[in-house]
């Protein structure tokens, strides 16, 4: 197996906020071990825009879930803004994901009876912040955001899907974190609203924010500065995008 | 997230789901509500027993003659007359019975009464002052006899209400005659009702003084100077055991008696009566209790089973929610939670039905219940920790689930 290494365009940081080093994931089927990750080395700087790109089956989807502490390395290690994530309890990587990560799933996953704001406020609840106004007004700026300052009291079947993905970017939003990452973000999305939310992430990438999306989509990952390919569990491309 | 957001939390997610939370807690209102009932009905029965009991006079010891054996031929119980007047006295001593503070030495006839008008049948008992205190019986118009009418064999007699009834109608016994056996009696006092103490009723009596019953009842020959039984008040209950034991070796060595398993009489405590009645309804209670906690049981089940629906059927939001930061234990919190309201809640309405029950039920049956606070607030914990211990499981599987896992599911 070798390891690919590839030129990281233009660091705008010394310390990288994401750091994969010979990063492998192995699934036990049974007997049968499946590697959906081989020996990943990657490199995220803060601010940076970047789209992981790959077919279904690919390791994008794994990567994801380790990028996003969701799941931890079978083997390697992960630094996320300078701390070693291996090795960390299910809480503490709990809370890494509350302060450092903000999601942005393909089924928005909001919860249906609640409205906007309370979907956006979880986050917030789990931080343990405790003032009700406080969690409240954070909320509203962040669905303001996201321009859905009127919506704030509208339960997620009320709203259409392209409003439900900008009600997901706020919750992940909330928090402030390090990084956005974003699954398919307009997978299930009619071209007009993917349009709208692409536009969001370009405006959260010019405010300064580290934006990783993960898409099979050629479309989505080239509006992106940096784009990462993956295949088989290898990065077989990473290269950077002009404007 | 604190404990007030999470309970929030839970009470929202059992709001969503109304219907199924108002079933499953109806399994625990079953359960809590029949617990009361049956706590209740239990302990009516006892109370209703112990005052009964009680009402016969406490602290109490009954002597009674044993069996006699005349050429091997055993008599019944009572048969001999081997309890004497003599005896009472002796037993009043407080040298040798320190622990025992009244006796009184009863002789029973049946008697016919007879006024200038009608006549009456009736228990006529012969004893001592003391017999009122130890029966707890009080005079309630006229006064008793003393002492001194004892002494001087005096024709003076204490009637029961009933008595009283039969033989002046409406009008006061007090200072009337009546004749016993032809022997004319004033009637000092008239006795308090007490009611019926198993098949006997305790209204239908007259008391005299033992000295004059004995002239009356013309004890002579073997019988003389014998009484029915003697009745003995211990200083208290605790010192029941230290009476019985002063009165039975007194009795053995005034009779001459070295084996104890020959005595010629027999002690009954009072307390012995009340205790075998009280086992009896503890032993019912507990078989309601029993019927009631398989009840509750079953509820809990049902806890546990809506629980684990719950956590399956809300697998992606327990992902979302671990995907945003909720930590394991903050996920068991919740469920945990979430099956502890299922409980109180299905408790709190149990007990309400359950005394809403047990303040209906006289107006149907005429069986005595008790409202146990102590029932009620066991009822509420135990539900509590039924929703807590049956909930631990579902709680445990949620706070367990990979949250990839649990996204991915659709």
């Amino acid at each position: 197996m070798t390891t690919q290494e590839f030129a990281i365009p233009a660091p705008t940081t010394t310390t990288p906020l994401i750091e994969l080093d010979k990063v492998s994931k192995i699934y036990k089927m049974g007997e049968v071990e499946v590697a959906a990750l081989q020996e990943i080395c990657l490199e995220i700087h803060d601010g940076e825009y970047v789209a992981i790109m790959g077919q279904s089956g690919s390791g994008k989807s794994t990567l994801m879930h380790i990028l996003g502490c969701l799941d931890v390395p079978t083997s390697g290690s992960y630094r996320l803004g300078g701390a070693d994530v291996g090795g960390m309890s299910e809480s503490e990587l709990a809370e890494i994901r509350n302060r450092k990560i903000g999601f942005v799933f393909q089924q928005f996953h909001l919860l249906p009876r609640l409205p906007a704001w309370k979907n956006v406020e979880l986050p917030l609840l789990y931080a343990g912040e405790k003032d009700h106004k406080n969690r409240r007004h954070k909320a509203e700026a962040s669905l303001a955001s996201v321009g859905l300052a009127e919506r704030v009291n509208h339960r997620p079947t009320e709203l259409s899907g392209g409003q439900q993905q900008r009600v997901a970017i706020a919750r992940a939003l909330v928090t402030n974190p390090s990084i956005i990452l974003a699954d398919e973000p307009t997978g299930n999305l009619a071209s007009t609203q993917a349009d709208e939310i692409m536009g969001i992430f370009e405006a959260l990438h010019e405010q300064g924010r580290t934006v990783v999306i993960i898409t099979h989509e050629p479309d989505i990952a080239n509006r992106a500065r940096r784009l990462v390919r993956i295949r088989d569990g290898h990065v077989i491309d990473d290269e950077a995008m002009s404007e | 997230m604190n404990w007030i957001e999470t309970f929030k939390s839970a009470l929202d997610s059992l709001v969503e789901r109304r219907t199924r939370s108002l079933l499953t807690m109806l399994g625990i209102l079953i359960g809590i509500a029949a617990v009361i009932l049956t706590v209740g009905l239990g302990e009516g029965a006892q109370n209703k027993v112990t005052n009964t009991i009680s009402s016969l006079g406490t602290n109490l010891l009954i002597i009674t003659p044993g069996s006699v054996s005349t050429a091997g031929i055993r008599g019944g119980l009572g048969s001999a007359s081997s309890l004497t007047l003599a005896d009472a006295n002796a037993l009043g001593s407080s040298v040798d019975c320190p622990d025992i503070s009244a006796v009184a030495p009863v002789m029973q006839r049946a008697l016919l009464l007879t006024t200038g008008s009608s006549n009456w049948t009736a228990p006529v008992y012969g004893t001592s002052p003391s017999y009122l205190t130890i029966r707890d019986r009080q005079v309630v118009s006229g006064s008793s006899f003393n002492q001194n009418d004892v002494v001087t064999h005096s024709d003076v007699a204490l009637v029961g209400s009933t008595v009283a009834q039969n033989l002046f109608g409406a009008s006061s016994p007090v200072g009337q005659t009546m004749n016993l056996a032809g022997v004319p009696f004033t009637i000092k006092g008239e006795l308090n009702t007490a009611g019926a103490s198993g098949s006997t009723s305790q209204d239908n009596t007259v008391l005299i003084p033992i000295t004059t019953a004995e002239d009356l009842f013309g004890a002579t020959g073997p019988y003389a100077n014998s009484v029915s039984n003697i009745l003995v008040s211990a200083k208290s209950s605790s010192a029941m055991g230290a009476a019985y034991e002063e009165a039975n070796s007194l009795l053995l060595q005034r009779h001459g008696i070295t084996n104890p398993a020959a005595a010629d009489f027999t002690i009954t405590p009072q307390t012995s009566l009340l205790t075998t009645a009280t086992s009896v309804s503890k032993t019912l209670t507990v078989l309601l209790v029993g019927i009631a906690a398989i009840a509750l049981l079953v509820g809990g089940i049902g806890v546990m089973n809506i629980m684990l629906v719950s956590v399956t059927e809300r697998i992606r939001e327990i992902g979302l929610r671990k995907a945003l930061g909720a930590t394991p234990g903050v996920i068991l919190r919740q469920f945990l939670i979430e099956a502890t309201v299922l409980g109180v809640m299905g408790g709190i309405f149990g007990v309400a039905v359950g005394v809403a029950g047990a303040l209906a039920l006289p107006h149907f049956v005429s069986q005595p219940i008790a409202i146990s606070s102590l029932a009620i607030s066991g009822s509420v914990i135990v539900a509590a920790g039924i929703g807590l211990i049956f909930g631990v499981y579902p709680a445990s599987r949620a706070a367990r689930l990979s949250p990839i896992d649990a996204l991915r599911s659709e």
